[in-house]
Order: structure tokens, then sequence, then C-alpha cells
């Protein structure tokens, strides 16, 4: 078993170690992506144009053996063009509806920018995001294992954007703020993009692998005051509660799911494996809450008016539930 | 194997937690108390607080003491010391695998593996130290508190002597006040009495006693409360006058005695025999034959008791010595009056003694209690003429005949001398001067004076 735990662990920090190649800085982040594929999550990169969302996509898919495909999602863009649709095709003489599987058929899926298919589209889905199928003509069809949507949007751009309901925000499990590189990123960024040099990346994980870490993170045990902790952070979030932190009552309209709770349990013991640890910290919970809860809090009036982020928003909840822990 | 290894660790923690804790919150009181401790030693600066000190003391004490519990209450459990210890740089290991304990998958023994290899090389002592240096400061004001608490403690000040002075009032009225409320039940019950006194008589005695506390009670200072007893013990005197104890329980004669020295007491041959002995002493190397009678040595003794404050000296026995000459002459005699004599309550302890003896010319039968006070701290012992004389001629070196003095007795010449305390001496002539000054035989402008002197001689 230790053995295992270990070999999880290097093949996981091999697998950053490749994408670093091709993808400066942005080392949270990248943790964040393969958080997110070991809790069989989905997640959400944002950030303004041109800070290489895309690019850390794709190479996490060239390092990691798993199919991989990309939808550049549009206001044009329809449903069957992401799930595939039933095709008349010629079968022994004879014609015949056949589905033909669309570019969610793949284990590491690209939607990008997201935001700009209309919301039709965008609910197509939903239901790979969540089931991990696909119905079309009245049938289902099981996506292959491991399953993962890496979608990417624009914060700034709002025009001809469909902002993503809250039942779909809710299926990312992260909610990833890619930043904006520092003068030492930025430095090898150009020496990487405006040289010749193209950096070849080895893929080092296997879908089995993952689907194997998978299974033993559920094994990772954590203590009860740990998972309280994690738990009273989620319900911090809801405005309604009496027992609720004033900030959360002040700028927040509607608090984290369950859904919440669970990624942020799932999250943390991957976190807390990856940091050779056997059992789940408080710090591993601090970890992923952010990406974890960001995108499940709707901000109400106050927030939007004074331009307070949820991130403000759980920091502070964090800092008054450390002083109980 | 690794269950028990790391209960065992967890249970050093604990111990160890709580032993810091102990001293931090046993610490903490100790502040506490320090700090009320200079409260009220600061109150006592200003406003008599009697006995200011040994309260502050009993705050520090009792502080302490509420600490040492409340840190026996708060000793740690295992999930508290696992969490401490978690805090100190191991993530929750200890708390998850103390909570996986009777968990057998293969990831809690690996989880409980690893903690125990983290614990391994833990500095228990290191990580839970007694002082903290976060806590420097505090100790440097807990030393600074002790400082000013020591300082306040003895820091002399006039409320402070008035709040001893205060005390020593109340305790001399409370006494007087029993004194009183017992004559008053005295005055129902004693048979001995019934043909001094008639009802009317008795009801008028009554209610000038009750009148008598009203005045002890107010009485605000010890010379109101002299002027009170004064009072008291004329009217006491004037509605007995003519009264024996012959009849009376010896415990009702007691108390009368305390306000009629006068009264005659049935065993007063006891009395007399008993100041025989004293009364034989030699002084200033002469030998002296001092063949006293009981009649007239009693005479003398009796007088002892009503102008003296004569320290509870003249006990049954007593040895009479002088250094001064060649020979010496032992005197004894045997008596068991001696109270009459000895009910000057401070006579030996100089200060307290003199002016304010509660027996102070009355004599009882507690005497020798007195002498028992007056033998405290050894005071130093002088041999003095007999006083009874009541003149400047009897104080040792005023005499033509040096410092000896002799008396003439029917049986045999006899030097009338004892052996007292200096406290005695002191006391004797102090109280004699504050009577003086009560009398109002002193010239006012001078009251002050003689009161100073005395004061001075006292303190």
């Amino acid at each position: 078993m230790e053995e295992k735990f270990q070999d999880f662990i290097e093949a996981v920090s091999r697998c950053e170690k490749e994408v670093g190649k091709a993808i400066v800085g942005q080392k949270d982040c990248l943790r964040q992506i393969l958080l997110g594929l070991l809790i069989d999550g989905n997640v959400l990169l944002e950030s303004v144009p041109g800070l290489g969302k895309t690019q850390m996509v794709k190479s996490v898919a060239k390092a990691l053996s798993l199919s991989f495909s990309r939808i550049q999602f549009t206001p044009d863009l329809m449903p069957a063009d992401v799930t595939g649709t039933n095709l008349i095709v010629k079968e022994k003489e004879q014609n015949v509806f056949r589905f033909q599987e669309g570019p969610i058929f793949a284990n590491l899926v690209l939607a990008d920018e997201i935001n700009r298919a209309t919301p039709k589209t965008q609910a197509a889905l939903l239901e790979a995001m969540q089931e991990k199928t696909v119905t079309a003509g009245g049938k289902t069809y099981v996506l292959p294992e491991p399953f993962m949507v890496l979608a990417t949007q624009n914060p700034i751009e709002n025009e001809g954007t469909y902002p993503l309901p809250e039942a779909q925000l809710d299926r990312f499990a992260f909610k990833i703020q890619v930043d904006f590189p520092n003068l030492l990123e930025l430095k090898e960024i150009m020496e990487l993009t405006v040289t010749n040099r193209r950096p070849e990346l080895e893929a080092v994980l296997t879908g089995e692998e993952i689907l194997e870490m998978r299974r033993l993170l559920r094994d990772v045990p954590m203590a009860e005051p740990v998972k309280e902790y994690a738990l009273r952070l989620v319900l911090a979030t809801h405005p309604e509660r009496e027992d609720s932190p004033e900030i959360t009552k002040t700028y927040v309209a509607n608090g984290a799911s369950p859904r919440g709770a669970q990624t942020i349990f799932l999250a943390a013991k991957a976190r807390a494996v990856l940091e050779g640890r056997y059992n789940v910290a408080f710090e591993d919970v601090d970890f992923v809450a952010a990406p974890a809860l960001r995108h499940r809090l709707l901000p109400g009036f106050s927030a939007v008016s004074e331009g307070v982020s949820m991130d403000f928003v759980l920091q502070e909840i964090k800092k008054e539930l450390e002083k109980s822990r | 194997m690794e269950k028990r290894e790391l209960l065992l660790f967890i249970k050093k923690v604990q111990n160890r937690i709580f032993l810091c804790e102990l001293a931090r919150i046993f610490l903490w009181y100790l502040g506490a108390g320090f700090g009320i401790g200079i409260l009220i030693n600061g109150v006592s600066l200003f406003m008599p607080v009697y006995g200011a000190q040994k309260i502050a003391l009993g705050m520090i004490l009792v502080s302490v003491i509420l600490g040492a519990f409340y840190g026996i209450l708060r000793f740690p459990g295992k999930k508290k010391a696992a969490r401490l210890l978690d805090k100190k740089g191991l993530a929750e290991r200890v708390s998850t695998a103390l909570e996986g304990l009777d968990e057998d998958s293969a990831v809690s023994r690996l989880q409980r593996k690893d903690t125990l290899e983290r614990l391994k090389d833990f500095p228990i002592k290191e990580k839970f130290p007694f002082l903290m240096k976060k806590d420097i400061r505090g100790y440097f004001v807990l030393l600074g508190l002790a400082v000013v608490f020591t300082a306040t403690a003895f820091w002399p000040s006039k409320a402070r002597e008035e709040a001893v002075r205060q005390h020593a009032l109340r305790e001399e009225i409370k006494e007087e006040l029993e004194k009183a409320e017992e004559l008053k039940k005295l005055l129902d019950t004693e048979e001995g009495l019934k043909k001094f006194l008639k009802d009317s008589e008795k009801t008028e005695l009554k209610s000038q006693i009750d009148q008598s506390v009203k005045e002890l009670l107010e009485a605000g200072s010890s010379r109101e409360l002299s002027k009170a007893k004064s009072r008291l013990e004329k009217k006491v005197s004037k509605a007995l006058e003519g009264a024996e104890t012959e009849g009376m329980s010896a415990k009702a004669a007691s108390l009368l005695k305390n306000y009629m020295p006068k009264l005659e007491m049935a065993e007063s041959q006891d009395s007399q025999d008993g100041q025989e002995g004293g009364q034989n002493g030699q002084n200033g190397g002469q030998d002296s034959k001092a063949d006293s009678t009981g009649s007239e040595n009693g005479q003398n003794s009796q007088g002892n008791g009503e102008n003296q404050n004569n320290s509870g000296n003249s006990e049954g026995n007593r040895n009479g010595s002088e250094n001064g000459g060649g020979s010496n002459q032992e005197g004894s005699g045997n008596g068991n009056k001696s109270g009459q004599n000895g009910a000057g309550k401070g006579s030996g302890n100089g200060k307290s003694g003199s002016g304010k003896g509660a027996g102070y010319n009355y004599g009882s039968s507690q005497g020798v209690e007195k002498k028992d006070s007056a033998n405290r701290g050894e005071p130093e012992k002088v041999t003095i003429p007999g006083r009874s004389v009541g003149k400047d001629e009897n104080v040792s070196g005023k005499g033509d005949k040096g410092s000896s003095q002799y008396i003439k007795g029917t049986q045999s010449d006899g030097f009338y001398g004892e052996e007292v305390s200096y406290g005695s001496v002191l006391g004797d002539y102090s109280q004699a001067a504050y009577e003086k000054l009560k009398e109002g035989n002193i010239p006012a402008g001078m009251e002050n004076v003689v009161k100073n002197y005395f004061d001075g001689l006292n303190e």
C-alpha cells in the first residue's frame, strides 16, 4: 500500500514537472487542475485572455496519456455539436441511424470560452459533467473514464456571452483563477514562446493509474476536527444562518451547496497525499476551499456594488473560523 | 504495538501540557492575587484597615489555590493533547491517528506508522516549554507586582497606625461590654448581692449600666473609653457601696472586683500572705530582716492593687533578690489572691500596658495571666521599692539611702520591694501620668507635653 501511495505521489510529481516544461509558474493552478482530475471533478479556469489557460489544459492533456478534445464554444454552437448526434448511414444496403459521438467523447475535454455558447449548448454539458453520460435519441452513452471537462472563460468581456447558470457552475469542482505571471515568469514565458524552443512533453500518467488513485484517495482518513472545520466553512457561506459571519450576511446572496463540501473533502484528501501525508490537515482544507467554493457563492447586491469578491469573503470566513479550530 | 506507543506518547504530552498549563495558570492567578493584594495594601495606606497585610496575603493564597484548582480541572484530554501536538507542525497526524486507533485498514495503519515516525524525534520539552517567550512580558509584570506588593505591605502610614489603634479600642470595648453584660446578669442571679440592693436600686443600676454600655459603644478613642469605664465603675461602686464578697460566688466576686477594687474580699488574708513574700526582698546591699506581718503587708498589697498597676507580679511565691549588696535575702510567702495586684493588663508589655491596661487599678484573679503576658519578650527586670507608699522617694536612687528603702513592719523590719519588669514600671508610671491627665491635675498647656513624653517612652 505504501508503495502505491509513493508511486502515486511520484506520478503526480512527474506530471507536474512535465507540464512545467510548457507552462511557466502557475504551480498552484496546475496542482488544482490535477486535484480536479484526481477527485473526478471538472474545472473552470478563469482569467483575462492570454494567460495560458488553453495552453495549460493542452499541456496537461499531453502529460497524461488520455484522449483529448477541444471544443471552441461560440454562440452558434449547438448541443449536438458537443454531444454528438444520430446520423443516417448506409449499412448493408440499408439506411440506419447511427450515433456519431461528439467531441465530448474524450477523457479530457477542453471547453474553451464556455460562456460564449448559448445556455442550451452549455446545458448539453450538464449530464456529461455530472453523470458522465450523454443521452441522444433516447439512448444513453457512457463517456470514457476518466472523464473531465476543463472549461475556460474570460471574466471581462461580457458582451455576447452567456454567464453560466448556478446549476452548471455547481458541477465544476473548482473554479481556478489564473493569475498574471510575475517578471521572472514572464521572462521565462518569452523564452519559451518567442524562440524556437519547443518543449517536448511526455505522457507520464495513464487513465488506469488515475482511476486507481481515485480509489485510493477515498480511504485517506480525516480527523473529526478537520471535517468539522470544512463543514463549518461551507455552512458559514450561508447568509440565512444565524451563526454565519457578518461578512457573509452582508455580501453573499446564496451559499455553497453540499457538492462544495464533497469537493473540499475529496480534494483535501488528494492534496494531503500529494503532500506526502496519509491524513487530511487543516491546511489542505484551506488550500482547496477557495477554488472549491468561490463559484458556488452567489454575490449579493452589496458585493457587486462594492466590488467585493467572493475570494475576499471566503478569506474572512476562514480567518473567523481559524480561531475556533 | 503502534496503538500502545501512540497512547504512551500522548500521555506524556498530556502530562507535559498539564504542567505547563498549571504553571501558567498559577502565575496568572498569582499576578491577580498580587493585584488584589496591592489594592488592599494601597487602600490601607490611606484608610484604616486592620490587618490589611494579612488580608492581602490571604487573597494571594486564595488566588493561588483557585489557580491550582482551575489548573487541575484543565487537565487535557487525549484529544486535546493530540490537537495541541498537531499544532506543533504535525499537521493533524496525531488527531487522525488517535481517532483511527481501532481502524485496521491499510491506509489507517500507514497513517499511524507515519505519525509514530514523526513523533519519534518530537522534542516535547522544547515544543511545550514551561516558560514561553511570548509570556516574558507577563513575567516581568509579575515581578513588578511582587515588588509593588512588598513595598505597599511595609510602607508605614498614619492610617495603618490608626487601624491598629482602632482595633485595640474595639477589642477593649468588646471586653468591657462583655463584663457589663455579665454584671447585669449577675445583678439578677447572684444571691449574695440581694442584701445590698433593693429591686428599685437594682433596676436603677441596670439602667445605668445600659447607659454606660451605650457610652462604651460610642467611645471613639481610648480616652473616651476610659471615661466611660470610670463612670461605670463609679456608678457600680456607688450602688454597691459597702458590699462584701462573702456569700458570693467566686466568679461574681471577681467580676465585681473589676468595678469595685475596694470590695472586701473574704479571702483577703491569703492575699496578704502572698504579698508578704514579695516584700521580703533586700535592696542596696543591706541586710534586712523583713518580718512583715500579714496584716500590714496585706494592707500594702491592697494599696498596690488600688493605686498601681502591679502587673501580676505578686504571685504566691516570690523571690526578692538584690545584686548590689553583699548578701541576699530571700523572702517568700504564699497567697492565693495574687490577682488583686496582677490585673494590670499591659504591665509587662510596655507600650500597650501603659495607660491602656484594662485592669489598671483593679487587679483581678486573672492576674496570673498578666504575668505571663509580662514574661513575653523577656522584658528587662528592675527591682523597685514598694510603691504602695506612692511617693517619689520610693523610686530607686531617690532616697537618701541610695536605692533602698525600709518599711517598718510590726513584726519585723523588712525591705519593701519587688522585682518587676521594666515594662511594668514604665506602664505604671505612664498610667499614673495619664490618670493625672484625666483628672485634670496637669495644666492644659502641658497636657500634650506630658502625654507625648510618655507616648515616646512607650514607643
